[in-house]
């Protein structure tokens, strides 16, 4: 048996229903492993730029964020796990990448399109790029 | 959920590491673990040979070649396999003549697989600059259930 086990999962959310279905795939593992699970949304949008202009979208987006963040939780704490919510402005997959170098995870749970799904053929580009970057285990759901 | 899991194992550093993942997410979720290896004719011969062979000897030989070869990746998988059963897991091991990619994709969807659990790359290339195997990508991409790439 392998020393280390599945202790902390990142589940990178962005309230679409490919990462949701990441997101239960995560909790039936963190049951399984006693993990806990953190939830990652990223803002794709720099906030110094253009500020004034783009301040509604943010708003709308921080608000649809709080929206899915809770609804996780709930669904993670139906289920008994520990679940935290993160909420961050940059590049989702350099903002992913960043996180599971400095905090640790072993593993990515990972929806294969996120809300710009146009194909079910192949993988999404954030879903694409993680695979190809992350040193940690990645589980691509379909 | 999760009570069947494919590990494609070609004796590579990559895929033992996917092999050991794959036992301890057995041991957690009870579930049964497939190895499974595929022989690729490409593999045998060295590249455009296989045009060159007219003679019956050398069919022979070919054919000789390929027996050893799936011997030796049957020995392979034994070993894997008892690595498991070692560590309480039902295991069951087969092995394909083929394309790689398309044959894993076609075990997983004859053998209603639910996850998949591979290395990153395979026994080709150069590990420092390739960052994902060609099959990894393809199998990443059009397999129907969850895939697991280990690194």
């Amino acid at each position: 048996m392998t020393k280390k086990g599945i202790k902390k999962i990142l589940v990178p959310l962005d309230g679409s229903k490919n990462s949701m279905r990441g997101l239960d795939e995560a909790i039936y593992l963190a049951r399984q492993c006693h993990a806990t699970i953190t939830g990652l949304y990223v803002i794709p949008i720099y906030p110094r730029n253009f500020a004034d202009a783009i301040m509604p979208y943010q708003i709308h987006l921080k608000k649809s964020a709080k929206k899915f963040m809770s609804e996780a939780k709930t669904k993670c704490a139906q289920k008994g796990i520990v679940f935290r919510s993160k909420v961050v402005f940059g590049s989702p997959t350099a903002e992913i990448n960043d996180m599971v170098n400095t905090k640790k995870f072993d593993m990515i749970v990972i929806g294969s399109r996120g809300q710009s799904g146009l194909k079910e053929i192949f993988l999404g580009s954030v879903a694409k790029a993680i695979v190809h970057k992350s040193k940690v285990p990645v589980l691509v759901i379909k | 959920m999760l009570t069947r899991i494919l590990v494609p194992y070609d004796g590579s550093k990559f895929s033992s590491k996917a092999l050991s993942h794959a036992m301890e997410l057995a041991h957690n979720l009870d579930s049964e673990v497939f190895l499974f290896s595929v022989v690729s004719i490409g593999y045998i011969s060295p590249p455009g040979m296989l045009g060159l062979i007219r003679t019956k000897s050398e069919k022979e030989s070919m054919k000789k070649w390929q027996k050893i070869v799936i011997g030796d990746a049957e020995k392979m998988l034994k070993t894997a396999a008892k690595k498991c059963k070692e560590n309480g897991i039902t295991v069951s091991y087969s092995i394909a003549r083929g394309n790689i990619a398309n044959e894993i994709l076609n075990f997983s969807k004859k053998k209603k697989i639910s996850l998949i659990i591979m290395g990153s790359q395979g026994l080709h290339g150069i590990g420092k600059i390739k960052t994902l195997g060609s099959v990894s990508r393809k199998v990443s991409e059009q397999a129907s259930c969850p895939v697991l790439l280990v690194r």
